[in-house]
């Protein structure tokens, strides 16, 4: 009979130790809601640029803190934390994309990572505006030449 | 077809820079002899719309978006020095100005859209002899989009092969040359298509006009 109790106890005791690791074969979840980083990956016509594979890395550096694909909006939602400087790397199928270094700040409410200064159709006159008036310098030299 | 910035390993692109940069000095030698000011203004012209079609979008099927080129008609009336030099510019612009294409890739879209797309094109009118001229126009645009196309895949499928992680992981430009042949050159077949219309109307005007040789 004491035998009986003692390797009952011996059970009891194996139980007790493998348990914990019994259960960690199994998966849990810790929801909760955290401020987030929203880049929306968009073509020049506005349209998104869904599932499309990026790599964000921290602090602009190579080493990939996140990568994955842009949903079908085109964004791509991270956990920034402390970190403010992020260089984000876009790769479509058919050679578009992006690379570009971006800092977002603590609490910033939005960010652009264009940066854009100009629209697309002044900056489509100014280019106009370039060719123009650099083969208009080149006649001025041939007509001087020609003289 | 412009490869933006940070998809091409360092490695490539120094050495396209290198040879590039050899193509470019010879399609810069004689230039002053070549120029005169009966040219200037049409290669003027011509650059700028070759710069303005490049910003275009259209609309292709399965959602995607392509844009003209405008390397043939510029090797139609210029030859392939000038057309080169001058598609090189509108690159340039286009990456200073709109980000589309990278300066470190620069060398790559220029030899491959701009030098080969031009010679593509000169070949095919050159074969023209005495024959009538507008099969050879609309093959030879096809064919100075299509193979840029296919020789620009190419350079970003390989890239995975040139730099990746000690895990594998592409450092650059990710995919294969088994996804990126199929996914850059089908809208270009449809643009090719497009340009050729381009170039033929190009090629009224240039007739009306006395300026083709």
């Amino acid at each position: 009979m004491a035998v009986t109790t003692q390797f009952r106890s011996f059970l009891l005791l194996v139980l007790l130790v493998y348990a914990p690791s019994c259960l960690s074969h199994g998966v849990s979840l810790k929801i909760e809601r955290q401020e987030a980083g929203v880049i929306w990956l968009q073509h020049s016509d506005d349209t998104p640029l869904a599932d499309v594979e990026y790599e964000l890395a921290a602090d602009g550096g190579n080493a990939p803190y996140q990568s994955g694909k842009s949903d079908a909006l085109g964004r791509v939602v991270f956990i920034p934390g402390d970190v403010r400087e992020w260089r984000l790397r876009v790769f479509s199928e058919d050679g578009h994309g992006i690379d570009t270094v971006f800092e977002l700040a603590p609490g910033a409410t939005s960010h652009s990572h264009t940066g854009q200064t100009y629209s697309d159709f002044t900056k489509l006159i100014l280019g106009i505006g370039i060719l123009l008036s650099g083969f208009g310098v080149m006649m001025l030299f041939v007509k001087r030449k020609r003289r | 077809m412009h490869i933006p910035d940070g998809f091409i390993a360092p490695q490539f692109y120094l050495s396209a820079y290198v040879v590039t940069g050899g193509a470019w000095l010879w399609a810069a030698r004689g230039l002053k002899q070549r120029l005169d000011e009966e040219i200037i203004p049409r290669l003027a012209v011509i650059t700028a719309l070759a710069y303005v079609i490049g910003m275009v979008m259209l609309p292709l099927p399965g959602g995607s978006t392509g844009h003209l080129v405008g390397i043939a008609m510029l090797a139609m009336l210029f030859g392939v020095r000038l057309a080169f030099l001058a598609y090189s510019l509108v690159l340039l612009l286009q990456a200073l100005l709109f980000g589309a294409g990278g300066i470190t890739a620069l060398p790559v879209n220029a030899f491959a859209v701009g030098l080969v797309g031009a010679a593509v094109m000169t070949l095919c009118m050159g074969l023209r002899g005495e024959r009538n001229p507008l099969p050879f126009l609309a093959a030879g645009t096809f064919l100075a989009v299509v193979i840029p196309a296919l020789l620009i895949a190419l350079v970003l499928g390989i890239q995975p092969a040139i730099a990746h992680r000690d895990d594998g992981t592409p450092l650059f430009f990710p995919f294969g040359p088994e996804v990126a042949v199929p996914a850059i050159l089908l809208p270009h077949l449809i643009i090719g298509g497009v340009e050729a219309l381009l170039t033929l109307a190009v090629w009224r005007y240039a007739k009306t006009r006395g300026w083709l040789a």
